[in-house]
């Protein structure tokens, strides 16, 4: 929103900018959910469905014909191992550089995952500021705790494996952290770390009596609590459990087994993805 | 200084080696054989793809792919005072960013040297060359005007973002709509319209070519990233759509004939391809 | 084309130069260079110890820091700083020096817009930081970089040829349809250097172009023509340099200009104290 302060490493604007207000009164979010009740069916989707991650649009018109394989790896020739996931209007790319030469002077047997989440300033309906600040460390909090039983770091000793995340376009930050979370999985895979598994995530949200799973920006508003679950399938363990509101207990686990299940999926597209490639 | 090479049978490896650990002789060698690393020739631009629209969340949009180097350039509307100095005028703010993840010598954190040298250059060239008039971005004298955040994000470098940059930059000014704002004196506040959406008046549509110098002889189109630490000079001509200068910039020692080679060499290039850049339908 | 400037001066003349050493104490040279009223200082240290992390096997590491009159130095402070390293580079033998550092400060003593430096500025900032090497006479040099800005202005009558004017101010710069900055490379014995009319002044190259034009026309000529009388203006300062040269050890130091640099600085007292402040606090920051 406001851009504070003098930044003496970038152009800087006015020292205080506000977002547009609309005359319609409905903040620019609230679009799809215009007059919505509780109680009332999910729009545009199932409860139960995710955004699809690989869409291949067919030839009606107006729309022009467009396929997309929204999730690429490798397209950072640079980087050790890349991937990029596009679900509808969540937009984030993923680069890993490593093994690398671990910079902490003391020595540690075990490997470290070290991940920098970036949003872009133009990622959410209002600007971001380019400062970090304390949404990104969280976020890669989250992304760090879902990885990190996941590979064999016990093989890199005094090494450190970098994961850089870039968030493009966010539309719902739940969402948003299990894309970046499958994305970072499949590029550590890409790069031929050695791993027990892929790790993937999924959110659901509890609005009223159902659960939606996958919520976009709008739904995240709606809901009563949020539940965002990573786990490997091919293993059939969790990894990372992360749940914010206010949910009734039979709901919480309900939306645990309906992620659990909508993960498994997932793993498909993850793994033909990287197969492709 | 000696040179252990296999001539005839050279493995990737050996090449990869070679490549890593003398990176100029590398370079030297292909240019011997007017061929440069990625089997392009001297003169030859890399291959240009321009996407507009596809954030949502920004007034508009655009991603450019200039060979491998990937820019994507958002841009928001927000609203603020004018400057006291210029009341009619709103604000022009791009900036670029390249973060860790576009190449291996990147580091999180603040920006790097490059990248404020690189915002610098881009702010400038847009600034100069008029692509935008400030009073366009007028809602009222002295009490609202619009301010443009241009913000850029290097997602894969390879050499050349300057130019990348700078037509991600234009496209996406020419992708953004506002929506019409009225500000109400009585109570010093703007409201905007969601339904009247209206393009920028854009005003000149600029193109950026650069070329480097090697070993003082060479001129190289379209510097790649593994051959733009090996260049003496760099060169950059940005010219509009009717092949008119807008600017010139040369850092490095070059003589009068280079500089004027690169400019019909950035012309002849517009002519063959850089009409179509900005063509795309909204 | 009869075009008149606001100051009466013609179109090729410059404003008058200032050149003078300042001899600050704690730097190993130092000097100012002005065109008018557009004045920067610049200091060099060098060869002195750098930080391990700078170090460099073959040559000495070359670092160059602008600092605006007022305000923090923001991303134009470090695009010229950059350019000057790149500009600079060309004259200066670093590898006689590896392992060491060769620090360049340089002051604009000139208020300027936030957002970028005027040409005048920036050429007066490579002059002063060539003549702040050539004093510090520690750093082996293969020749001497000289810089002026140009103008462009474009008629409203139906005149084909616009005017170039040379050394603009700084409303001049603003006014004008373009302007730019052309620092050359003066240095004997180079093959394939441009031959100047006169036979005392050695060959120059260009080693920092930047131009910018708000309409641009597709006159290639322009951008040389801009260029020749770019050149014809740093050869004058060229020769200007080196008559003060051999005096540099014997001017006193100055008195502090009656002007309005007076008052920016905000002290009437003895220049060097006052400017060796500033240095010393530029230097420690970094």
């Amino acid at each position: 929103m406001a851009q504070s302060g003098f930044d003496r490493r970038r152009v800087n604007g006015p020292n205080e900018s506000l977002q547009p207000v609309y005359d319609d009164g409905i903040k620019e979010s609230n679009v799809l959910y215009k007059a919505w009740k509780p109680g009332e069916a999910r729009r545009k989707r199932q409860a139960k469905d995710i955004r699809p991650i690989c869409a291949r649009h067919t030839a009606t018109p107006p729309t022009p014909f467009v396929t997309q394989t929204v999730l690429k790896t490798g397209f950072i020739k640079q980087a050790n191992g890349s991937a990029y996931i596009e679900t509808e209007h969540t937009k984030v790319a993923c680069a890993v550089y490593g093994p690398r030469q671990s910079k902490s002077s003391s020595y540690h047997e075990i490997g470290r995952l070290s991940v920098e989440v970036k949003f872009t300033p133009f990622s959410s309906l209002v600007r971001r500021v380019p400062i970090r600040d304390a949404e990104d460390r969280s976020v890669a909090n989250l992304i760090q705790q879902a990885l990190t039983s996941s590979v064999r770091l016990d093989l890199l000793p005094k090494s450190v494996i970098d994961i850089f995340v870039t968030v493009i376009e966010c539309d719902g930050i739940e969402s948003c952290i299990a894309a970046a979370t499958v994305a970072a999985s499949t590029s550590l895979a890409k790069a031929g770390i050695e791993m027990l598994g892929l790790v993937i995530s999924c959110s659901g949200a509890v609005v009223g009596d159902d659960v939606w799973l996958d919520p976009n920006e709008e739904e995240t508003q709606l809901a009563s609590g949020i539940l965002l679950c990573a786990c490997m399938p091919a293993l059939g363990v969790m990894t990372n459990v992360w749940q914010t509101g206010c949910l009734p207990l039979a709901k919480a686990f309900q939306s645990l087994q309906l992620c659990q299940e909508r993960c498994i999926d997932i793993h498909q597209i993850a793994a033909q993805a990287l197969h492709e490639d | 200084m000696a040179l252990q090479t296999q001539t005839g049978t050279s493995t990737d490896l050996n090449a990869q080696i070679f490549q890593r650990l003398h990176p100029r002789a590398y370079l030297e060698r292909f240019i011997k054989e007017d061929i440069r690393p990625d089997g392009r020739e001297a003169t030859e631009w890399r291959d240009l793809s321009v996407h507009v629209g596809s954030i949502s969340t920004a007034n508009g949009s655009a991603l450019v792919r200039l060979g491998d180097t990937t820019v994507i350039c958002g841009v928001k509307a927000e609203i603020a005072e004018p400057d006291l100095e210029r009341p009619k005028e709103g604000f022009l703010v791009p900036n670029i960013d390249l973060p860790a993840l576009c190449g291996p010598r990147f580091k999180p954190g603040p920006p790097s040297e490059e990248a404020q040298v690189l915002s610098d250059r881009l702010a400038s060239t847009i600034t100069a060359a008029g692509v935008l008039p400030l009073s366009a971005l007028c809602i009222h004298p002295e009490r609202a005007v619009w301010v443009l955040y241009v913000d850029a994000t290097c997602i894969n470098y390879d050499g050349n973002v300057f130019d990348a940059a700078l037509i991600a930059m234009v496209a996406a000014l020419k992708n953004t709509t506002l929506p019409t704002a009225t500000f109400n004196e009585e109570t010093g506040r703007t409201m905007c319209s969601r339904k009247l959406r209206k393009p920028l008046p854009l005003e000149c549509l600029p193109v950026s070519y650069t070329f480097g110098v090697f070993d003082g002889t060479t001129v190289l189109a379209d510097p790649a990233a593994f051959e733009e630490p090996l260049l003496d000079t760099s060169i950059s001509i940005v010219l509009d759509e009717g092949g008119a200068l807008l600017s010139a910039g040369q850092l490095g020692i070059a003589d009068k004939d280079t500089m004027s080679m690169c400019v019909s060499a950035a012309k002849e290039r517009l002519e063959t391809y850089g009409r179509e850049i900005y063509a795309f339908l909204e | 084309m009869s075009f008149t400037r606001p100051d009466g001066r013609g179109n090729e003349d410059k404003r008058p130069l200032h050149i003078i050493y300042e001899r600050l104490d704690r730097v190993d040279g130092s000097a100012r260079f002005g065109f008018g009223d557009t004045k920067a200082l610049a200091s060099v240290s060098g060869p002195i110890e750098v930080r391990l992390a700078a170090e460099q096997p073959s040559k000495a590491t070359f670092d160059v820091t602008v600092r605006p009159l007022s305000s923090l130095p923001g991303t134009e402070s470090k695009a010229l700083a950059t350019s000057l390293r790149g500009l600079l580079s060309p004259s200066l033998i670093l590898s006689r020096n590896p392992r060491t550092l060769l620090q360049l400060v340089v002051q604009s003593l000139t208020p300027s817009p936030i957002e970028s430096y005027p040409p005048s500025l920036a050429a007066a900032c490579i002059n002063a930081s060539s003549l702040a090497l050539l004093n510090a006479g520690s750093i082996p040099m293969t020749g001497v970089v000289c810089a002026a800005g140009v103008a462009l202005f474009r008629s409203t009558t139906e005149e084909d040829i616009p005017a170039l004017v040379l050394d603009p101010s700084e409303s001049e710069s603003r006014e004008a349809v373009g302007c730019g900055c052309f620092a050359f490379l003066f240095r004997t014995e180079i093959a394939g250097s441009q031959p100047l009319p006169t036979n005392d002044t050695p060959g120059a190259r260009l080693v920092w172009t930047n131009w910018h034009v708000k309409d641009g026309t597709s006159d290639d000529g322009e951008l040389a023509r801009a260029q020749a009388l770019g050149l014809a203006g740093a050869e004058t300062i060229w020769r200007a340099i080196k008559q003060s040269v051999p005096q540099m050890d014997n001017l006193p130091p100055p008195p502090l200009p009656s002007r309005s640099t007076a008052g920016e600085l905000g002290i009437i007292t003895q220049s060097d104290e006052v400017s060796d402040q500033d240095m010393n606090d530029a230097k420690i920051e970094i």
